[in-house]
């Protein structure tokens, strides 16, 4: 029996066949995460997936090599590989993802390399529609709206979560949609409201409560997926027109926060740094004018976090003036 | 090197800017900044241009001969990175505009290139080991 059901990511309209209970499980649970509602659909995309235990040799990654997903340029679209043998073969011109996992128990690997297949499908899928995918957070007070950068685990959450007890709003905390709009002037848009969180974060935050019963977000990580508006109700926004860069570096030499201005140029290289960019002409063209043109529109400001800094909200005063 | 055509290498891709332009080399991933002169120079680059025919229009832009070292180390840079390529023919430079005044070429490389291996295709992260 194949399963049919339709997802909504963002922009995105996903319709997808899926024939086992299992694999529609572990689809609908990469696609149910993004929960932001959009007004309207700017592009359809087909997902078919299929069990198979035939071999799979790895691509090259000739437009874009992953930690465990190595993805060509075909004549007619994509193709991907993982080494668990999970691949995926896009149509360009069907709009169309055919996935292919390994037949039987789904383990880890497949699991790991299934969502990261995943992943390649929506973010094609949003460049296709036009916008940028950015690895980063957003907060804004209505007027202001900064674009928080940093590394995976590098407190892109806590800060967004400290700025929310600021009264601040977030768009996310490292799921965002960036374009140029046809005026000219840069807008970025939610995917996520929710929060990725190590239940350490209640002893500065203590309204997040007992985070250690809630299951964790992944197997490589110790962080409890909730809910922004359950812990912070009201406190996110849908869009916002960025004005300011904030690169975040964690500094134990620093008591409180340390605020120092970013160049163009390093502002420019710390947003390149939170977006994918294939190793093909067109689309890297598109991405690194979308980038470079909202780079050089930004204020940057790179802020050091002690170790202390979330103890008291007033630690973020400083941020909250450069912002303003 | 005067007379060798040299072109713009396909696996770079420009973004121009208000005071000038951005250059990532896909294969390196390596990125560039470049001024409004320098970008004046790309877009020769990207027609196809000897080095002797990019001084000659430095000169015409206003550029004293003195500055003919620097517009030269300027090409280098680009050379030595492969950020041009010796081949094409000869381009028509005639559309390249440069509304001055006339500032040294400045070319900055920025210091590390962006990740050639990523943890997926959504997080630009370095991948950490399984």
């Amino acid at each position: 029996m194949v399963h049919s059901d339709t997802y909504r990511c963002g922009p995105i309209e996903m319709r997808v066949a899926t024939p086992t209970e299992a694999l529609r499980e572990q689809v609908g649970y990469n696609f149910n995460l993004y929960n932001v509602p959009w007004p309207e659909t700017e592009i359809s995309i087909r997902l078919d997936v299929t069990e198979s235990n035939a071999p799979c040799t790895m691509l090259s990654g000739n437009y874009l090599t992953a930690q465990r997903t190595h993805v060509d340029v075909t004549g007619t679209g994509l193709a991907a590989t993982s080494p668990s043998g999970a691949r995926a073969v896009f149509s360009r011109k069907d709009c169309r993802w055919t996935l292919t996992v390994p037949g039987g128990p789904l383990d880890i690997w497949p699991i790991t390399d299934m969502e990261h297949l995943l992943s390649l499908v929506v973010s094609t899928a949003w460049r296709q529609a036009g916008w940028v995918p950015v690895h980063a957070g957003a907060v804004t007070n209505g007027k202001a709206c900064a674009i928080l950068c940093a590394t995976s685990g590098g407190g892109k959450t806590t800060l967004t979560a400290a700025m929310i007890r600021r009264n601040w709003k977030t768009l996310g905390d490292d799921k965002l949609l960036l374009r140029q709009r046809a005026d000219g002037i840069m807008e970025i848009k939610a995917l996520v409201h929710a929060f990725n969180l190590y239940p350490h974060a209640r002893k500065w935050f203590p309204e997040v409560g007992d985070l250690e019963p809630l299951p964790r977000y992944s197997v490589w990580t110790e962080k409890r997926k909730v809910c922004i508006e359950d812990i912070w109700p009201g406190k996110t926004a849908l869009q916002g027109s960025p004005t300011h860069l904030v690169s975040i570096f964690q500094d134990k030499t620093v008591d409180g926060i340390k605020l120092t201005p970013l160049s163009a140029n390093d502002a420019l290289s710390t947003l390149l740094r939170q977006t994918v960019i294939p190793t093909h002409r067109h689309t890297a063209q598109y991405l690194v004018d979308t980038i470079a043109k909202t780079a050089n529109s930004l204020t940057g400001i790179a802020v050091r976090i002690g170790t202390d800094a979330y103890c008291s909200p007033d630690a973020m005063i400083p941020l909250e003036n450069a912002l303003s | 090197m005067t007379d060798t055509m040299m072109t713009l290498n396909p696996d770079v891709v420009v973004t121009v800017l208000e005071e000038g332009a951005v250059l990532l080399e896909l294969q390196t991933k390596f990125f560039y900044s470049v001024n409004s002169t320098g970008w004046a120079i790309v877009q020769m680059f990207e027609n196809g241009a000897t080095v002797g025919q990019i001084n000659a229009q430095c000169v015409a832009w206003g550029a004293p001969a003195a500055d003919m070292e620097k517009v030269n180390a300027f090409v280098q840079a680009f050379t030595d990175d492969y950020l041009v390529i010796s081949e094409g023919g000869p381009g028509d430079n005639s559309e390249v505009s440069f509304n001055g005044p006339w500032v040294l070429p400045v070319v900055e490389k920025h210091k590390e290139p962006l990740q050639r291996v990523m943890v997926s295709a959504f997080d630009p992260s370095l991948p950490l080991a399984e």
